[in-house]
């Protein structure tokens, strides 16, 4: 039995998966100079906030509708004093009983598939051996058991990739 | 729903197929990755691939297997009360119900039921999660099973209806009207400002949501040694599970309250709902972070501001932005679900033309988000490559 893991390392699997996805697999094969720093990177963030707040007319029109506030405020009070008439509660028993349903017999059906889809798309020759390497190269192949020519593969793309465009 | 009709099916395939897209390419990963020794024996031994994985691999990989199952289901949780608010009826339904009376304590007692089941699928895949034994692991896949049979026998969906005559007449029938896509009344340059507006409302939205996330993130940590830490652990845990089982329909009508309609509201409602996201992925990154470096530097006699900057956050800042980065990929579609409600973007364009039955419109709307999704993955991409 493997390592109980944490929900973070779980989401890094999803994103594993993600990253590898046809264009991230051309992004990776394409490598172009060396990519901007981490610095650069706040830069554009904070640039693109900024855009988007001025051009969401944020400073220059009103944005606060004032008289809201009064709306917000018996929203939050209700908080205190809920509806707990039993008719309700029943009522809200069964919706609850019908979300959980969704929500159990959609993950059921995605488990299935992921399950079918999951053992087609693994060890499936140059598909599955390059995707390994991609996820190496893309997590710093946190905890994954990846093959020598995988490991080559992205000691090569990490090391040398910038040089060798 | 327009081709199946109102069976719930629709919500179960609505969940099923988006998420079964991504469970498989997690579980194709996860296999590979426990396919090890065991299955390679077993294939010079000269069994099939099936055999050799399902003896050799899928072993190993069970605990992982199904921990990310019930991972899912929690995410599911989120997707049903969505589905719900369009139509697909339970907690969701109920609670857009309630708002448009303005009936704000039948509104709380539905919020208390969502946080109740957010909890405890919460509290059920970290119980899992913390030990997989085996003992877990069979209470666990017996409490799933029952789950699943009285799910089925509580929605009792139709599977008869996804094959039948009528739905392959219907199913025609929508792609011949979807063919060609055109353009909104604003023509094609609508188009492109609203997905512009979309991509900017995603952007603020994953701003609010980091910048909130990563202070909450240290407070909510479990982490603490004293008793009023513990406390005030306990409370910042206890907003991020309200920020996001409120789904974020519901943020964005509140927001809607007070900021006029326009990519702000939108913005701020997912900002919100991510914040609660985030914030408890960041915390798990805080909990799980290397003791060492800061026990190092405090040895060493350094101030606490400097152990926190050096050891802390230089720790946890690349994960903190990966995360960020993630859901911002996420928070782009959801922009949509907000749309919805009047937030503006493609999600308010959408829903005028599902209105209107517009199904050609509908689809220029999704070919121009798709746009606006793959930007956004092309973006976080390239800056996830340069912080690794």
């Amino acid at each position: 039995m493997t390592a109980p893991r944490s929900l973070t390392t779980l989401a890094d699997h999803e994103q594993v998966a993600r990253a590898t996805r046809p264009t991230a697999a051309r992004r990776l094969g394409r490598v172009r100079g060396q990519p901007p720093s981490a610095r650069a990177w706040l830069l554009v963030a904070v640039a693109g906030v900024a855009w988007s707040l001025w051009d969401a007319g944020v400073g220059r029109k009103a944005i606060v509708n004032p008289g809201g506030w009064q709306l917000v405020r018996r929203f939050w009070v209700a908080a205190v004093h809920p509806q707990f008439s039993s008719d309700f509660v029943l009522s809200t028993w069964h919706d609850t009983l019908t979300t959980i349903g969704f929500a159990v017999l959609g993950t059921v059906l995605a488990i299935m598939v992921g399950l079918v889809g999951g053992i087609a798309m693994s060890e499936t020759g140059g598909i599955a051996k390059a995707r390994v390497a991609a996820g190496a190269v893309s997590d710093g192949g946190a905890g994954m058991r990846i093959g020598p020519s995988g490991a080559y593969r992205a000691v090569f793309t990490k090391r040398c990739g910038g040089s060798f465009s | 729903m327009n081709i199946l009709g109102r069976d719930p099916l629709v919500g179960i395939l609505a969940i099923a197929i988006p998420f079964g897209a991504i469970t498989a390419k997690v579980y194709a990963e996860l296999i590979d990755e426990s396919a090890g020794d065991t299955y390679r024996v077993l294939r010079v031994a000269g069994s099939g691939r099936l055999v050799s994985l399902a003896y050799g691999a899928i072993p190993n990989a069970r605990a992982d297997l199904v921990s990310y199952a019930f991972y899912r289901l929690e995410c599911s949780l989120r997707s049903a009360v969505i589905l719900g608010m369009i139509g697909a009826g339970g907690l969701g339904f109920r609670l857009s119900l309630s708002f448009q009376g303005l009936a704000y304590r039948e509104m709380w007692t539905t919020i208390y039921a969502l946080i109740v089941i957010s909890a405890l699928a919460d509290w059920w895949g970290s119980w899992l999660r913390r030990a997989p034994n085996r003992t877990r692991m069979h209470i666990s896949l017996f409490a799933g099973a029952v789950l699943v049979v009285a799910s089925a026998a509580e929605l009792r969906p139709d599977i008869g209806r996804l094959f039948s005559a009528r739905t392959r007449a219907l199913a025609t029938d929508l792609v011949s009207r979807s063919w060609p896509p055109t353009a909104p009344r604003d023509g094609w340059w609508g188009l492109v400002h609203r997905a512009v507006a979309t991509f900017q409302m995603s952007l603020l939205a994953i701003a609010i949501a980091g910048v909130l996330a990563v202070g909450v993130a240290f407070v909510a940590a479990r982490r603490g040694t004293s008793r009023p830490r513990r406390l005030v652990a306990f409370v910042a845990r206890g907003l991020l599970l309200l920020t996001r089982s409120i789904p974020p329909p519901v943020w964005a009508l509140l927001v809607l309250f007070v900021v006029y309609p326009g990519p702000i509201p939108g913005a701020l409602a997912l900002g919100i709902y991510n914040f609660g996201i985030l914030g408890r992925l960041c915390a798990e990154v805080v909990e799980n972070l290397d003791p060492r470096p800061a026990t190092a530097l405090d040895a060493l006699g350094a101030h606490g501001v400097s152990t926190f900057a050096y050891a802390t956050l230089a720790q946890a800042g690349t994960r903190f932005a990966t995360y960020s980065l993630y859901r911002w990929e996420v928070a782009l579609r959801e922009t949509v679900i907000v749309g919805v409600v009047g937030a503006g973007g493609l999600g308010r364009l959408l829903e005028q033309q599902r209105a209107a039955f517009n199904y050609s419109g509908m689809f220029a709307t999704v070919l121009a988000l798709l746009a606006a999704s793959l930007v956004v993955d092309l973006i976080s991409t390239a800056a996830r490559r340069s912080l690794r």
